[in-house]
């Protein structure tokens, strides 16, 4: 984000885990689906609830606000599939992420948004890249690579066996 | 630029291609130096490395080959013998050679200096009457030596050639020019060439990177037939290239008549008598040529041979056996494919709920032409294992030399077809597993005499199909595996305790545990108890079971059983709490309803008695944790895999049915007992259960 000028307009897309709301960079977002029937994959940790089939594909569904520490998707039926295409250095992934309820499409400048502080929001600020700022209300962008990365589910992951 | 670069790529793959048959050749030989044709085989392959490599621009590669190409042209007309220390040179080349190839300008991914030692060694071997000839380095006369083959060029005398060459329109994509072709041809002597344009097309269909131009060629020469067909080498695969001696053209000395242009073209198979007298009726020129016998005068055989070119062409059929495609076409051809077939079950699906309609027929008839389909894609990718077995012929060669050990590698069943990526996925585990033989099975000569075997151990690699699967075996002669050394390595590792009785099967299932070793030693080769597990795994993402069984002193097996294909499963369809799952069928031996056979819980163990025998079972639903209640009638399907008979219980079985296996992506792929997922005709989706991890779980657990 640094490389962006200050005037740059971005597209984000925003929706709601709990009461918090996070947002997204459009761009990332493929597509946004209502909760359709997820097959549930045994053994797997809460934070994993299932698969489902999207036209042919099998898309992991992940409930990132298990791995943010937050309380996870109450009301899994009403639902939303945000899916997304994860960069990473050997693989790209597609993966669906659960969340509570799809609010709306913002378009910021770019000097709106400034780093995440250290203290004074809900998550780890690890896991977001910035907070953007609209009239009097604000969002949290997240870092959904670093979500995902293989240390932060494993730690997830040791945390839930325990 | 990309065109250059997908030429260079092209090249490459030939080039590797070339290179595997070299190192089959080289083997060859080694096991039989008095086979010329296989020296010569390999003299050829050498020489079009050569050729197409200075033709595309490795000119390293052409000047490096050129020596080895010097040295083996002197083991062909046999002033070099053939000695393992040449077989290893060469062996050396070839793998130089393949360095030399994988470079790329950015990446070098070979050692020049390596290119400058080996050509010192084969220096080494020439004899000093010989070694002018070696020092030759210009390119120019890369063809020098073949030239110079057995030639007897003081009897030689003016021969005439009739050559027709009609290149394969795509000649231009692989880099030839067939002008330097004729040139060269030209360089040899007098030399008519008439070109054929009759196949040209309109130029609004023209394609202008293909040639429709064929030659006809002339040529009276000081040479002989064989030196003519090399000038052809690098095109004679894919171009028609007829040459053919003609009979003594000095006509000035003999009272013979040269053969009339009518006969000429007779015997160049232009035409029939009929057309002959046909074009004697109609075209007076023909006639007038014919009257006039002699000199070939080549405006006018051209037209001739034009229109008949032209009505050959109607009559020949196209010669295309085999075509090359790139194979992730093929790849995508089969998952469209196997998108068909799941979309056919969704249709048969609505077709069940409502019969009789009139779609039914249509339906059916499409499952029909589906299930073609996809039979004959399923064996487009299906390769005979033996192109990979005999790529471990070296392995073994290579690494019995090194371990001081004598080996021969015996395979059987190389025809056995086997899905390429299932091929391709096996090539390491195997690796492994004939290195383990080599190093730890088969024991030096001496110590192997001294327990009365033969010096030279047999390494067995078979496939065999085996019903749905195919089986393949490694075994070896040697002196097997040392039980209580396993068990010993378990007991350190705390995997099993002394009071644990096993048997002989389990014993040797430990050796696939990470860590568990029977080497004595640790050697470059193997020993570090790395590896097994990791081949275990590999065989079982396949879908695969791998068993060893040894017997002391007489030689172990190690036996794999695979699918025949991964991307489409034969499976049962089972329910547990409406939750569904796949059973691969392949390893279904029987399906039973449990209220008419006895469940017991014994020793807090699950066991079953089934004709009269205890079999394990595992509760699907206690095994994935499903909550719900166990239903009154369970249903049973017994499978055997491995030395293992199980007995897997579930709420239901629905019935058969194929489906595409979908991979499952890292976020779920630790999933303990599932090894994919697949999607149903209703669009849901299933999991595939993985039974061996199945089983292995199982047993975790209940410790």
């Amino acid at each position: 984000m640094n490389e962006i000028s200050p005037d740059e307009i971005i597209e984000f897309l925003t929706f709601k885990l709990g009461n918090d709301v996070f947002a997204l960079e459009t761009s990332r977002v493929k597509e946004v689906l209502k909760f359709t029937g997820i097959t549930q994959v045994p053994r797997m940790a809460e934070y994993l609830p299932g698969v489902i089939n999207l036209r042919g594909n099998v898309i992991s569904i992940i409930d990132i606000s298990l791995i943010l520490n937050m309380d996870g998707i109450k009301n899994k039926k009403t639902s939303w599939f945000v899916i997304t295409e994860i960069d990473q250095s050997a693989e790209s992934l597609t993966i669906g992420m659960m969340v509570d309820s799809v609010e709306d499409v913002i378009r910021i400048e770019a000097s709106r948004i400034s780093p995440p502080p250290e203290i004074g929001i809900k998550i780890d600020p690890e896991f977001s890249r910035g907070i953007g700022k609209l009239d009097d209300k604000y969002f949290i962008i997240l870092d959904i690579e670093n979500i995902v990365s293989v240390q932060n589910i494993e730690t997830v992951q040791t945390k839930q066996d325990k | 630029m990309d065109n250059k670069n997908q030429l260079i790529d092209i090249f490459r793959q030939e080039a590797n291609e070339i290179l595997a048959e070299i190192e089959d050749t080289i083997l060859d030989i080694e096991q039989n130096p008095d086979d010329e044709e296989s020296v010569n085989k390999l003299f050829r392959s050498m020489h079009t490395i050569k050729g197409s490599g200075a033709m595309f621009g490795f000119d390293n590669i052409a000047d490096f080959v050129h020596h080895i190409e010097t040295l083996l042209d002197l083991v062909r007309n046999g002033s070099i013998s053939i000695s393992s220390e040449l077989i290893d040179l060469i062996f050396m080349s070839k793998d130089q050679i393949k360095a030399m190839l994988d470079s790329t300008e950015e990446e070098c991914n070979f050692d020049p200096g390596i290119c400058e030692i080996i050509t010192l060694k084969l220096k080494n071997f020439i004899p000093e009457s010989e070694k002018q000839e070696f020092d030759k380095k210009d390119m120019d006369s890369w063809d020098e030596n073949i030239d110079n083959l057995p030639v007897d060029a003081d009897n030689q005398t003016e021969t005439a050639f009739r050559i027709r060459f009609k290149p394969s329109p795509d000649i231009m994509l692989s880099g030839m020019n067939p002008v330097m072709i004729l040139n060269e041809l030209r360089d040899f002597g007098e030399c008519y060439i008439t070109t054929h344009i009759g196949d040209i097309k309109e130029l609004k269909h023209l394609e202008p990177e293909k040639c429709f131009l064929s030659w006809d060629i002339i040529l009276k020469a000081e040479c002989d037939i064989e030196t003519i067909k090399d000038v052809f080498i690098f095109v004679e695969e894919d171009s028609e290239v007829g040459i053919k001696l003609l009979e003594d053209t000095d006509y000035e000395d003999s009272e013979k008549c040269p053969p009339l242009l009518g006969e000429i073209l007779l015997d160049r198979g232009d035409t029939t008598i009929d057309n002959i007298k046909k074009a004697l009726d109609n075209q007076k020129k023909l006639g007038e040529l014919l009257v006039e016998s002699g000199d070939i005068s080549k405006e006018k055989v051209e037209s001739a041979l034009s229109e008949q070119k032209l009505l050959n062409s109607l009559k020949k059929p196209a010669n295309q056996d085999n075509i090359r495609i790139a194979s992730d076409k093929l790849d995508s051809l089969i998952n469209l494919v196997g998108e068909i077939v799941i979309s056919q079950a969704s249709l048969m699906q609505v077709e069940e709920n409502n019969p009789d309609t009139e779609f039914s027929s249509p339906i059916k008839k499409m499952e029909r032409l589906i299930g073609e389909l996809r039979d004959i894609s399923l064996n487009m990718r299906m390769m005979p294992v033996g192109n990979m077995f005999n790529r471990f012929r070296r392995l073994v060669r290579d690494l019995s030399l090194e371990l001081g050990k004598e080996i021969d590698l015996v395979i059987e069943g190389g025809e056995t077809e086997l899905d390429k990526s299932i091929i391709e996925r096996l090539h390491d585990p195997l690796v492994h597993l004939i290195r383990n033989s080599i190093d730890h099975g088969i024991h030096s000569p001496e110590e192997r005499v001294k327990n009365g075997k033969p010096r030279k151990g047999t390494i067995r690699l078979g496939a065999a199909h085996h019903g749905a699967r195919v089986d393949i075996s490694i075994d070896d002669d040697g002196m097997g595996i040392n039980k209580d050394s396993v068990k010993t390595k378990a007991l350190e590792k705390g995997m099993i305790s002394n009071s644990d009785k096993l048997e002989e099967s389990e014993i040797f299932d430990l050796i696939f545990a990470p860590g568990v070793t029977t080497a004595a030693e640790v050697t470059g080769v193997s020993g570090r108890g790395v590896g097994m597990d990791v081949v275990k795994r590999e065989i079982n993402s396949l879908g695969g079971t791998i068993r060893i069984s040894s017997i002391p002193k007489k030689g172990t097996s190690i036996h794999l059983s695979m699918p025949l294909t991964l991307a489409i499963i034969e499976g049962l369809l089972i329910k547990v709490e409406q939750r569904t799952f796949i059973l691969p069928v392949s390893q279904v031996e029987a399906c039973m309803e449990s209220k008419a056979i006895r469940m017991e819980k014994k020793e807090d163990q699950n066991m079953i008695w089934i004709k009269g025998n205890l079999l394990p079972f595992v509760r699907l639903r206690e095994f994935f944790k499903i909550q719900g209640n166990i239903p009154k009638v369970e249903h049973i399907a017994t499978f055997h895999t491995g030395h293992y008979n199980i007995g897997v219980v579930v709420d239901e079985i629905v019935g058969n049915v194929q489906t595409v296996i979908k991979p499952l992506d890292r976020l779920y792929s630790s999933a303990k007992g599932i090894s994919g997922a697949t999607i149903l005709g209703d669009g849901s989706v299933a999991l595939i259960v993985d039974l061996p991890e199945l089983i292995r779980c199982a047993k975790q657990d209940m410790k």
